[in-house]
């Protein structure tokens, strides 16, 4: 990346812990979500956040949109600090980050016309007076392809690729620099997948927006991102431009993740993951992919690596990240 | 295993499915045809991916298959010819004994196909005493065997565990325990591993290839991510609009697809494109859309189309050996 601007986001330190209580009676357990997390996104970029099921990446959007308290670390936007927002900067936040939900169908009000769905955000934020909103809303629905004609339609009338759509608009109603895309894409059909990945894009071109996108289809990380970072356990543990991650990735859960996808060219032997059924080893000793990695050595029972710089700009958090895929 | 090795045409194929149509009752002159006269074969030991997007079919050939369609949906034609035994014409209990039995199914949904309230081990039991005459001891211990075939660790403590114990990547592999318990000789896969995580996924589509050499299986695939069906399908048939629109061997497929859609489909991947670009879309369709007697169903997508499209539908026809597509441009070529 070239000259860093300012950020909007900044992510320092951040640590999320859900207590679990099993029973009144038996000590509450401990679970750590989300653990030392560090994160930048900068106008106009799409930061891409990839892991499996359970790796924190939902807990780290809903974290970011003020919607979970953090157990510890900051998130700044604009340089002050999200939880001493007050007054007309917090509705400044609420208006500058917005976010798309995975499944169109539970995140539209199935009751609401997809106009006044449209409409709410303008509504709730006062942005433009009544009678001006219906026209507001047309421009909207125009600008993610559907035709304003279909304002009083309710959301049952809709298909899967339309309703991704309206949530968009309604995303954008309010004019956002930031949007969370939270697996926008995973309830869709492929070629549909490739309209709304090709919204997003010239959305992104036209207004300038910046995205972090959460999926664990590699396919589209790869495809919308300028930078990625891979969730493993709640820690990030690469994180670098997106070519490189794809093209020269240097953490071995990275690897496992990449030999994991199905090509369209067939490959020989893949590694394949150890056991799934392995606890995962407590965090704080050690790193915590060992239990599955391929080359775990001694020092990675008692040493956790720190994500740090390994070549310019691509940090990973592995001892051996040198000696496994070079300087 | 190298897949493409077996696919010489066997004498004749395990499963053969000839014609079939599945209705529901649409208006009261035309019902909706949910599968329209669909035609493929599967042969021993060879693995077959049905693709096409949501609502072309895929899930309803597969219930047609093992007769679970439920009401109002409907067979309206066709054969389902199974070891040479049509299936549709079976008395019900025969088919009882072929389900799970020589014919088995794993669902999408590991999360929703178990029982909660039963053992995972119990249930896996349950399926071998229906179809083996064997003692209960025998078959849990059956049980136990197969939990541990399919890779779940300390198989005798899991046998008590309950669905909800288990993670969803643990869950499909007792789902695949269970299909596999009598030793089928078809497979039937609905999306298997849609709801897990890639890692996962390649595991368990690992283990069911492993499987399926060992016991001799065929398979029938059936998925919408086109790297799945690269990887693992010796043939690949293309759904739209519950007609099969192209099939051929799976490389070739995927080499030379004839079809608008197929070629749409895969151009619309991001593999196939530079990241951040524009990717290549089918347009949504619109326009006048061909009903369900005349014309081409893709034509409203269609960016070939052209009057004799609309007119009338194009005849599923072998463009090259094996190769089979059904579009009126490979004809006027």
């Amino acid at each position: 990346m070239t000259a860093p601007a300012q950020p909007i986001i900044e992510i320092r330190g951040l640590r999320k812990q859900f207590t679990h209580k099993p029973s009144p009676f038996l000590p509450g357990q401990t679970v750590t979500a989300v653990d030392r997390v560090d994160l930048v996104i900068t106008p106009g970029e799409t930061v891409g956040l990839a892991g499996e099921s359970g790796c924190g990446k939902s807990t780290l959007a809903r974290m970011v949109m003020g919607l979970t308290t953090p157990t510890a670390g900051e998130i700044l936007f604009r340089g002050k600090q999200l939880d001493a927002l007050r007054g007309d900067d917090l509705t400044e936040f609420r208006k500058s980050v917005q976010m798309i939900f995975q499944d169109p169908f539970s995140s539209l009000n199935p009751r609401m016309r997809v106009g006044e769905i449209i409409a709410e955000p303008l509504r709730i934020h006062r942005l433009v007076p009544r009678e001006d909103a219906r026209e507001t809303v047309h421009g909207l629905m125009e600008r993610v392809g559907i035709s304003p004609d279909l304002y009083d339609r309710y959301p049952h009338e809709f298909s899967g690729g339309q309703r991704q759509r309206i949530g968009i608009a309604r995303a954008l109603a309010v004019s956002p620099q930031v949007v969370i895309a939270d697996e926008p894409l995973s309830a869709l059909d492929i070629s549909i997948q490739a309209q709304i990945m090709n919204l997003l894009l010239e959305l992104q071109k036209s207004l300038g927006l910046a995205y972090l996108l959460i999926s664990h289809d590699l396919a589209v990380i790869r495809h919308l991102s300028d930078r990625v970072a891979i969730m493993y356990l709640g820690n990030i543990v690469e994180e670098s431009e997106s070519e490189k991650i794809f093209t020269n990735c240097r953490h071995p859960y990275t690897e496992a993740l990449l030999s994991a996808i199905p090509g369209l060219v067939r490959t020989g032997s893949r590694q394949t993951r150890r056991d799934s059924d392995n606890a995962a080893p407590a965090a704080g000793i050690g790193c915590r992919f060992r239990t599955r990695c391929p080359y775990s050595k001694e020092l990675c029972h008692t040493t956790e690596p720190p994500l740090e710089e390994k070549t310019p700009g691509h940090k990973a958090a592995c001892h051996f990240s040198h000696d496994l895929y070079g300087r | 295993m190298t897949p493409h090795a077996s696919t010489s045409i066997p004498a004749r194929p395990l499963l053969d499915i000839k014609d079939l149509s599945v209705h529901y009752p649409g208006t009261a002159d035309r019902p909706f045809k949910a599968v329209d006269s669909l035609s493929f074969s599967i042969g021993t030991g060879e693995t077959v991916a049905l693709v096409g997007e949501s609502g072309c079919g895929k899930s309803t050939t597969a219930l047609a298959i093992m007769r679970l369609l439920r009401k109002p949906a409907a067979i309206s034609g066709g054969e389902i010819l199974f070891d040479g035994q049509d299936l549709l014409t079976l008395p019900e209990g025969e088919m009882q004994l072929l389900r799970g039995g020589a014919v088995s199914m794993i669902f999408q949904e590991p999360m929703t196909s178990l029982n909660p309230v039963l053992k995972i081990g119990f249930q896996i039991a349950e399926g071998i005493l229906r179809h083996k005459t064997i003692s209960k001891t025998a078959a849990t211990q059956e049980a136990v065997r197969l939990l541990t075939q399919v890779g779940i660790p300390l198989a005798n403590d899991r046998y008590h565990a309950y669905p909800h114990q288990l993670s969803g990547g643990m869950k499909q592999r007792v789902m695949i325990a269970m299909a596999l318990a009598c030793r089928p000789m078809l497979l039937i896969a609905d999306e298997p591993t849609t709801a897990l995580d890639v890692t996962i996924q390649a595991e368990i589509l690992e283990l069911i290839d492993r499987l399926k050499s060992e016991l001799e299986m065929s398979l029938l695939l059936i998925t919408h991510n086109l790297g799945i069906v690269a990887e693992r399908a010796d043939r690949t048939v293309v759904m739209y609009g519950g007609r099969a629109v192209e099939s051929a061997r799976t490389d070739r497929l995927l080499e030379a697809p004839l079809h608008p859609y197929t070629r749409g489909l895969l151009a619309s991947l991001p593999q196939n494109s530079t990241p951040r670009s524009l990717l290549p879309t089918m347009s949504a369709g619109g326009g006048e859309s061909v009903s369900g007697e005349l014309g081409c169903l893709f034509s409203a997508r269609c960016p070939y189309r052209e009057s004799d499209c609309i007119a009338a539908s194009p005849e599923f026809v072998e463009a090259e050996p094996g190769h089979y597509v059904a579009c009126w441009r490979t004809k006027r070529q």
